[in-house]
């Protein structure tokens, strides 16, 4: 898994390297849309083929939006709290 | 948004063609997601290099600005991690992988599915989506209680894209930048910390 994020970090030098060539900017933007539909699609493809997967779907919804319910509740009191301690005077000062 | 729902019904024909037994075996029997994934990460690198508008962004670099993000991360590790704890067969570790994907679902669940297997990678997948819907759904209310940023917050990664125009809408146009550099900086980290998160 190294590997991801070396390609990652490759991707940015070369995206930072082209950045004024409009057109290929434009090309990685089209492929990437292409290759998110295409490992969507395989992922689809794996998750249907195993039956026991889609056969406990409802469960697995019910645990996915726990955990996300767990992180955005997390994330607003955390957030909640770095504006009431270093956002909110300056704007009460006004 | 549209091309959210493009994602999904890509993952839905996916489902569907595969349940029914629908595909050669070819596409079964030969996986190239691995090298595809590699492709995706080097393009999802490049729109950051070369997004003039982020990197301008990202000059702002304010230590005050960082603490969003930073909150967010804290926040979504925290939560899932409790909420991990709680449910039968995903440990709290992993529903902490699935917390740190930030909404950001394409990209989450595919590097989760390659590592730890689809029953957690499809966890993830639907796990993040929800944050997103639950985002452009429950914006307007959570600004009144959890203040302006409240809607970067709960978008996550999605703060920079796809919830950018609620967050517009609810929070005040000068929120649009602060949800933008947000947004990039989860982006930027979900790789990171999804495959740090999964492989310790």
């Amino acid at each position: 898994m190294f590997y991801v994020i070396i390609s990652m970090i490759i991707g940015v030098f070369f995206g930072f390297l082209f950045r004024e060539k409009l057109r290929i900017i434009k090309f990685a933007d089209k492929l990437s849309n292409i290759v998110i539909f295409f490992l969507l699609f395989t992922l689809g493809l794996s998750i249907g083929v195993n039956k026991k997967i889609v056969e406990n779907i409802s469960t697995l919804g019910l645990k996915a939006f726990l955990i996300s319910i767990g992180a955005v509740i997390g994330s607003l009191i955390l957030t909640f709290l770095v504006y009431l301690v270093f956002f909110r005077d300056k704007n009460s000062d006004k | 948004m549209i091309n959210s729902l493009k994602i999904l019904a890509f993952f839905v024909l996916g489902a569907f063609l595969g349940y029914n037994s629908l595909l050669p075996d070819f596409f079964l029997k030969n996986d190239f997601s691995m090298p595809v994934l590699y492709l995706l990460m080097f393009l999802v690198g490049f729109g950051v290099g070369s997004n003039k508008k982020a990197f301008d962004i990202l000059k702002m670099f304010n230590i005050k600005f960082l603490l969003i993000p930073l909150a967010i991360v804290t926040g979504s590790g925290l939560g899932g991690f409790i909420m991990g704890i709680f449910i039968s067969e995903v440990s709290a570790k992993d529903s902490m992988a699935i917390s740190f994907g930030f909404g950001y679902y394409s990209l989450s669940s595919v590097i989760i599915s390659k590592i730890k297997g689809e029953t957690l990678g499809v966890i993830a997948l639907l796990s993040n989506i929800s944050r997103e819907i639950f985002t452009l759904v429950f914006t307007p209310i959570l600004v009144k209680i959890f203040g302006k940023f409240a809607g970067i917050a709960s978008g996550g990664a999605t703060a920079m894209d796809t919830t950018l125009p609620v967050i517009k809408k609810y929070s005040g146009e000068d929120m649009v930048i602060v949800a933008f550099f947000s947004g990039i900086i989860l982006s930027i980290l979900v790789p990171f910390l999804v495959t740090f998160m999964i492989t310790i």
